[in-house]
């Protein structure tokens, strides 16, 4: 893998191009005899080729939602094969190119990497599609490197030549080159992969005659990932290797490709476009590589549509892009700087296309820059509404791999619950799936604090640590719509949760754990922000009233829980917005506004989501990398059996009792009486008719 | 990373060294030369490079200073070397450098103790020289009442600063203080802009508020499962990178 895939007959092909009939460079001693080579290229012979790409496939090969266990029609590399077969049969001189973050991004990238690592013998199920749908060669992208050197030279089969990392055998690997041109060793200097590759195509021409003639064309690659990989993925790349600027790279390796017989110089450059000033510290530094000599530039990264999507009703041009300079950037024709450019979006959705002209002038291929065509073509690419089916092929290939998924996602995590986890009644004072999640993040934020290094944080030791997590799943999108994990569950027959149960428990796999450390008044505000979600109660009102008016911001509802539940406060729904927390206290003792807490949450609310009142960022003590879904993932296969009387009774909030005269009644999923007896809910008395929408509308008891 | 180097350095005396890997000072080294140095510096301590910086510093470059800095402070024993330097390059216009002082300062890092009244006066001098996040900085102090008289309009004005800066984190709080009328008018079509701006530019907290949004429909936009979906897919492609970028 370490060799420049430079075939003998590029030298032949370059002696032929010498000898070709170009005046220009024949030379007037009649003395020698003209060459006559049947296979010479006539000086204006065309070849007219695309170069295909995809990029930012992030594991997604099958149109399928591994979280919720369904199809997902929206993306998928089986259904971009489906766009490579038809634009392969559209122009058949074609070279297809994947500019990186392949191998992370879904559950089967983790399964492969993590939960079952794939071993030396065998590769990657999407390596083994790349390899059946025969790509021409791949770059690298940044989310390569999140498993490690290790790993990546293994799938890859490449020996990156590093001191720390072990040496591969023979394993199972694309098929195809892959290059990447700035990332070095740091105690080398030499790049980890081959830096680039020239593929040799064969490809029909048209003569100038008319008639058709196969032609060798070097396609010469170049790769590139962005400098951020040593902040991202430090811990396995700090003091092991170097990333250098782009246009540094390109410009010692154009020439290189150049030299060494390159037709064309294609850059997979895993960045975006910004016209801001070169720099090679800059993340999408891929604009700064068309001063480089390069012909086409593969673009990546940003996850974008480049150029303007061309189908009927297709996406309008993503803002970033179109705010570059129309002087640098033809966001219709798809040109930077004159270089034709292209980004396919990402997880399959696209497949990028460059249509190219060339000529044989001067006794080399010289692109005809004005018949140039760029296109970012999706799934509705035929008339804008109908989805390009799958290709039948691919999913037989990954059938393994994708039922193993699928299986890690319904196995048993390993712990078993005795009770049922849910939100029906979680705006009525339950908090049987939500008080496991404060668990976990306490859990989490106390060890984080307790093992810091850090000065600051270490001096934190002392201040109590809470947790606030809200009810995600309650409603917002229908009457079936709630989190309900292990409803069969009892104390005499306890249910064992699956892997996937978390993911139920914490709807939002991006959220990061944070931590913010605030004053009593800031938590009293904080209350006060959550309470917002209850409707003002006239007791006086003999009409029905909505205790919760709308489920649509009800992940603003904020519910905090102490260890031991040492943490209590009321809501008085009679009183205005701002005056109606009452009874706050923790250990028994009333909440000062001095005193000081340390609350668990997600990067969403400590960064300002939902506007609470001082909570904008500016209190965050702890960022974690890790998922608020992973926390609470480990937290609950750690406790092997999670109980409802130390995970899911800790009830820390209930109502003002008040005396109601008329109706007031809590939206809910039908036919769930029995939860809320079961929870020894009393205030939630009875159910009643059902809405227009399909909620029942319980009748709440705010005396109890 | 704006700065601009106006320092005329001495022509004479530097030598060149002889190494084809690493870059080496040159008479007039371009920022992009500088920073590759830096580069190598900072990740593979290079010696080349090191030396290479050490010349253009002392010969004035300021972003030579602020990279030198940098590869000071990847060890503690040298972090007064790189105060030094990282101060030099601040005092002569080098933005970033200007940024991380003050980040010094307000953060109590490389053996500095928390000074705010310092640490204001850097990010003002950065927020001068148009770094969103030295503005967003002040926004936060003048909120708290931080090396300056606490106002709230004055830090919603340098939030619309920090916003015009291209700043997505001080978009996003700007947008909550329109949509509140916060320290500054209510004002519901600039809430709406500031937010979606915001998570144009990725703040994750943003792409979050506009996918919870999509998931039922708003007055702002009808309800979109699978563009909610995408948007916190993408939100959870890229955790990894963003857990640790903003202020």
């Amino acid at each position: 893998m370490k060799k420049f895939l430079l075939l003998p007959s590029i030298a032949a092909l370059a002696l032929s191009g010498c000898g070709s009939s170009d005046p220009a460079t024949v030379t007037p001693n009649t003395s020698v005899i003209p060459v006559t080579d049947a296979n010479a290229v006539p000086e204006g012979t065309t070849l007219k080729i695309a170069l295909l790409e995809t990029t930012d496939i992030h594991q997604n090969i099958l149109s399928y939602d591994y979280y919720g266990l369904k199809a997902d029609t929206s993306l998928g590399l089986e259904r971009t094969a489906a766009l490579i077969s038809a634009a392969r049969a559209e122009n058949p001189n074609n070279v297809l190119l994947d500019d990186g973050d392949v191998i992370q991004g879904t559950l089967l990238g983790d399964y492969q990497a993590i939960a079952s690592p794939v071993t030396c013998s065998g590769t990657l199920a999407v390596y083994k599609v790349m390899n059946a749908l025969k790509y021409d060669g791949a770059g690298m992208g940044n989310h390569e490197f999140n498993y490690g050197l290790n790993f990546l030279s293994q799938i890859t089969n490449t020996d990156f030549g590093l001191p720390d990392v072990s040496k591969t055998g023979n394993c199972g690997a694309p098929n195809f080159p892959l290059v990447l041109s700035n990332v070095v060793g740091a105690s080398s200097q030499k790049p980890i992969f081959n830096p680039t590759s020239i593929i040799a195509k064969q490809f029909t021409a048209t003569k100038p005659d008319g008639n058709t003639m196969s032609v060798k064309l070097n396609v010469g690659i170049m790769g590139f990932v962005p400098p951020q990989i040593m902040d991202w993925d430090q811990k396995s790349l700090a003091g092991k290797v170097v990333v250098n600027g782009l246009q540094e790279s390109a410009n010692k390796y154009v020439p290189e490709l150049r030299s060494k017989g390159a037709d064309l110089v294609v850059a997979l450059s895993h960045g975006g476009l910004d016209a801001s000033p070169y720099s090679p510290k800059m993340e999408n530094g891929s604009l700064h590589l068309t001063s480089t000599g390069i012909d086409a530039l593969m673009l990546g990264h940003a996850h974008l549509i480049f150029p303007k999507a061309k189908e009927a009703g297709g996406p309008a041009i993503d803002a970033s892009l179109a705010a570059l300079p129309a002087a640098q950037v033809d966001t219709t024709k798809g040109l930077v700087n004159g270089v034709p450019a292209v980004m396919a979006q990402s997880w399959g959705r696209r497949l990028g296309i460059i249509q190219m002209t060339l000529k044989y002038q001067g006794g080399k291929w010289v692109v005809q820059k004005d018949l140039t065509n760029v296109e970012a073509r999706g799934f509705k690419y035929k008339d804008g509404t109908t989805i390009v089916d799958a290709d039948a092929s691919i999913a037989p290939l990954v059938d393994t791999e994708h039922k193993a998924t699928i299986s890690y996602a319904t196995q048993a995590l390993g712990t078993t619950t005795d009770f049922e986890m849910s939100a029906y009644f979680a705006l009525v004072g339950d908090v049987s799936a939500i008080q496991i999640v404060n668990q976990a993040q306490i859990d989490y934020v106390k060890s984080f604090i307790a093992s810091s290094t850090d000065a600051t944080l270490a001096s934190y030791k002392s201040i109590p640590v809470i947790s606030c997590s809200a009810p995600f799943k309650a409603g917002r999108n229908g009457p079936t719509d709630f989190t309900d994990v292990a409803p069969t569950a009892t104390a005499a027959s306890p249910v064992g949760l699956q892997v996937r149960n978390p993911g139920d428990l914490y709807l939002y796999g991006n959220n990061n754990l944070q931590a913010v450390k605030i004053k009593g008044s800031d938590l009293k505000n904080w209350l006060e922000t959550a309470a917002n979600q209850f409707a003002k109660i006239d007791p006086t009102l003999t009409t029905e009233q909505d205790l919760v008016p709308s489920y649509s911001t009800i992940y603003n509802y904020d519910v905090f829980y102490a260890e031991n539940n040492a943490l209590k406060y009321q809501i008085d729904v009679t009183q205005p917005a701002g005056k109606r927390i009452v009874n706050l206290t923790y250990a028994g003792k009333a909440i000062a506004d001095a005193d000081d807490f340390i609350v668990a949450t997600n990067d969403y609310r400590a960064g300002g989501g939902g506007n609470f009142p001082g909570i904008d960022g500016s209190k965050t003590i702890i960022k974690s990398p890790d998922a608020n879904q992973a926390v609470v993932s480990n937290y609950v296969k750690k406790q092997g059996k999670i109980t409802s009387a130390a995970n899911g009774s800790g009830q820390s909030w209930s109502f003002v009792k008040v005396d109601a005269k008329g109706p007031v009644i809590l939206r809910s999923a039908p036919g769930k009486m029995a939860v809320a007896q079961a929870l020894g809910l009393s205030r939630v008395k009875s159910e009643g008719a059902l809405d227009a929408s399909g909620y029942a509308k319980y009748a709440i008891d705010l005396s109890k | 990373m704006s700065s601009k180097t106006r320092i005329i350095i001495a022509t004479t005396c530097i030598s060149l060294l002889a190494c084809a890997r690493a870059p080496v000072p040159t008479p007039v080294p371009t920022m992009a030369e500088i920073e590759s140095a830096g580069i190598q510096a900072v990740h593979a301590q290079h010696p080349t490079a090191l030396s290479a910086l050490q010349k253009w510093a002392t010969a004035g470059y300021p972003v030579a200073q602020r990279e030198l800095a940098f590869a000071y402070a990847t060890k503690p024993e040298t972090y007064p070397q790189a105060l030094i330097w990282l101060e030099k390059a601040a005092k002569g216009g080098d933005t970033e450098a200007r940024f991380q002082l003050a980040e010094a300062y307000y953060k109590g890092r490389w053996g500095l103790k928390s000074d705010y009244q310092q640490a204001y006066n850097w990010y003002e001098m950065a927020a001068n020289n148009k770094e969103g996040r030295a503005s967003f900085m002040l926004a936060r102090m003048s909120k708290y009442g931080q090396g300056t008289s606490q106002d709230l309009a004055t830090s919603v004005n340098w939030l619309k600063t920090a916003s015009e800066q291209g700043n997505a984190q001080a978009m996003f709080l700007l947008s909550n203080a329109y949509a509140a009328g916060e320290g500054t008018g209510k004002d519901p079509v600039l809430a709406r802009k500031w937010l979606e701006e915001s998570a144009e530019l990725e703040y994750p907290v943003a792409i979050q508020a506009l996918a919870m949004e999509l998931e039922t429909g708003s007055q702002h936009v009808e309800k979109d499962a699978v563009k909610a979906r995408h948007l916190i897919k993408e939100a959870s492609d890229e955790r990894l990178m963003r857990w640790n970028r903003y202020q």
